[in-house]
């Protein structure tokens, strides 16, 4: 059984030779040229650290702000569920009638939840969202007033609904003023899908630099190698061969300048980091901070980083080629 | 093997470089291209080599019609076609073996393939021992003689030069012709544009005259 089997591989390898010297050879010559180019870049180490450099910056500003806009996004995500509505009660209300009052609008089935908070739960509360504690207990009496907080069921979430509820609510004669935290929400999240879009133009942009940038320097080397283009074309080299070094070169600038990118917005979070982590504090949130990158968000970047090197040269050595013929 | 029949060609904003060449070279045939300065031999060889494209009339190279042939198949036609030039066209940051190589490396042979056949080209051409220089540590000569191990290592079938020895002293320019000798014995067609009368009649082989982009005799 072995013995049939070798030599049916052995009839097969003699019959198509060039079969696999052909594959082999093509590999062969990608990884050479893979190498090849990244020699030639080791040989003038510093316009190459220039134009990785040039990229890497090109490429870090949209990522970096990607990175923060993902991370205020889940800030807001944290309150995207939390539909409150605050009731601030009238001065001349007691607290027992406060209390009476929780107690009223939680055996209602428009509420889950109602929280009482008295006069100086609020002012503490104040004074460490605000930051003004200082201010705050220089002043002789608390100008807060009580508060209930009401949670509305889940099946009233709907806004037509809470706008509803909120005019109800609003009825109680203990009751100074209703207001929906949503709105502030609201003007959260179209923050953060401004900030979006202005993240994708800068995004946009830069990318088209980085197209520009990789396809200059590969004109320009193609230009320093005009002759060797010109004899590799007269002794029959086709366009796709000529072109391959110079497509990995785009290959090389784009890895070189996504790992810089990766390295520059992770030096840039750790300075951000202590000032962001006290400013997190403030607002007690465990959320609102940035690590490192992910892997998989650098992944991420390498792989455009890598393509755009790989158009821009693309682009680039189709322009050029053209004008490269013998005469 | 190489066959014009009523070939023009015209550069345009000029008058015809060729008119109405016809011209026939037999598989193994051995010629000499010659005419004055301007006469239009440079062009003819470019016709061949499909650096320029005939302006009328039918050119055959090797059973393939070169004015119909697409621009995406120019690669590999040349690469049945040996060219040597009269400054040699090497490239200056290659060694000799990887100047040799260049046509093999383009082709896709495999590496044991390619030092094989370099070898035999550089053996053949008297420069093994010069393998890892740079083309600048060489003579003209010498050079020379690398373009033309480059431009048979491949096997082709036609062996074209355009002013092969140009640059190169009688004694070396002799060197040369009996290099392309025998290669032209070995059944490789051979046609060489050259201004140098004296080496050509010495050569005893067919001589082709253009005058004004005709062809004489
Ligand atoms: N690229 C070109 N554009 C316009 N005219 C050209 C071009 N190349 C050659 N010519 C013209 O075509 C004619 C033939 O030129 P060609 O170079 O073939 O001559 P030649 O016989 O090789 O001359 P030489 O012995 O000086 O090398 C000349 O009149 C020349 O001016
Ligand atoms: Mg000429």
């Amino acid at each position: 059984m072995k013995t049939i089997i070798k030599t049916k591989k052995a009839q097969l390898r003699q019959s198509r030779p060039g079969f696999f010297t052909i594959i082999q050879s093509f590999l062969l010559s990608h990884w050479h040229y893979f190498t090849a180019t990244m020699s030639q870049l080791s040989k003038t180490p510093v316009s190459t650290f220039m134009t990785s450099a040039a990229l890497g910056i090109a490429l870090a500003l949209p990522a970096g702000l990607y990175e923060m806009m993902l991370s205020v996004q889940k800030v807001g995500n944290e309150f995207d569920n939390i539909h409150k509505i605050s009731l601030f009660l009238k001065p001349d209300v007691s607290q027992e009638q406060a209390q009476k009052l929780q107690i009223k609008l939680k055996s209602s089935a428009s509420i889950s939840a109602v929280e009482y908070k008295d006069q100086k739960q609020a002012l503490e509360e104040f004074k460490e969202f605000s930051g003004f504690g200082d201010a705050i207990n220089a002043l002789n009496d608390n100008p807060l007033p009580q508060v209930l907080i009401v949670e509305p069921s889940l099946m009233y979430l709907e806004p037509s609904n809470l706008e509803q509820l909120l005019v109800t609510l609003k009825q109680n004669p203990e009751v100074k003023t209703a207001q929906l935290d949503v709105q502030w929400l609201k003007k959260l999240f179209s923050l953060i899908s401004l900030a979006k879009t202005g993240v994708l133009v800068i995004s946009s942009l830069l990318g088209l630099a980085v197209l520009l940038i990789i396809g200059n320097t590969i004109r320009l080397d193609i230009e320093n190698r005009r002759q060797e283009i010109l004899v590799t074309k007269l002794i029959g080299g086709t366009n796709s061969f000529i072109r391959r070094p110079f497509l990995y070169l785009g290959i090389w600038y784009g890895l070189l300048g996504g790992i810089l990118a990766i390295v520059l917005v992770d030096i840039s979070f750790l300075i951000i980091k202590q000032p962001l982590s006290t400013l997190a504090e403030l607002y007690q949130s465990d959320l609102l901070t940035l690590n490192s990158t992910e892997i998989s968000h650098n992944i991420e970047l390498l792989t455009i980083s890598i393509l755009l090197g790989l158009l821009g040269a693309l682009i680039a050595v189709n322009q050029q080629l053209k004008k490269i013929e013998p005469t | 093997m190489i066959k014009f029949e009523n070939v023009y060609k015209r550069y345009p904003g000029s008058k015809e470089a060729l008119a109405n060449v016809n011209l026939h070279l037999d598989k193994g045939e051995m010629a000499f291209l010659t005419g004055h300065s301007g006469a239009g031999k440079s062009t003819l060889l470019k016709l061949i080599t499909l650096i320029e494209r005939t302006t009328a009339g039918k050119l055959t190279v090797g059973g393939n019609q070169l004015d119909k042939v697409k621009s995406y198949s120019i690669p590999y036609i040349r690469r049945n076609i040996g060219i040597i030039f009269q400054d040699y066209q090497l490239l200056l940051d290659r060694t000799v073996f990887d100047n040799v190589a260049l046509p093999l490396t383009i082709s896709g042979f495999s590496k044991h393939e390619i030092r094989k056949r370099v070898s035999a080209a550089l053996d053949k051409v008297g420069l093994l021992q010069f393998e890892k220089y740079l083309p600048v540590q060489l003579s003209g000569g010498e050079q020379q003689r690398v373009g033309i191990a480059r431009a048979v290592v491949n096997k082709p079938a036609i062996l074209l030069a355009d002013e092969p020895t140009g640059s190169l002293d009688p004694e070396l320019s002799k060197e040369i012709m009996s290099l392309f000798e025998q290669f032209n014995q070995v059944g490789v067609t051979v046609l060489i544009a050259s201004h140098d009368l004296a080496l050509i009649n010495e050569m005893n082989k067919r001589i082709i005259r253009l005058e004004h982009g005709k062809v004489i005799s």
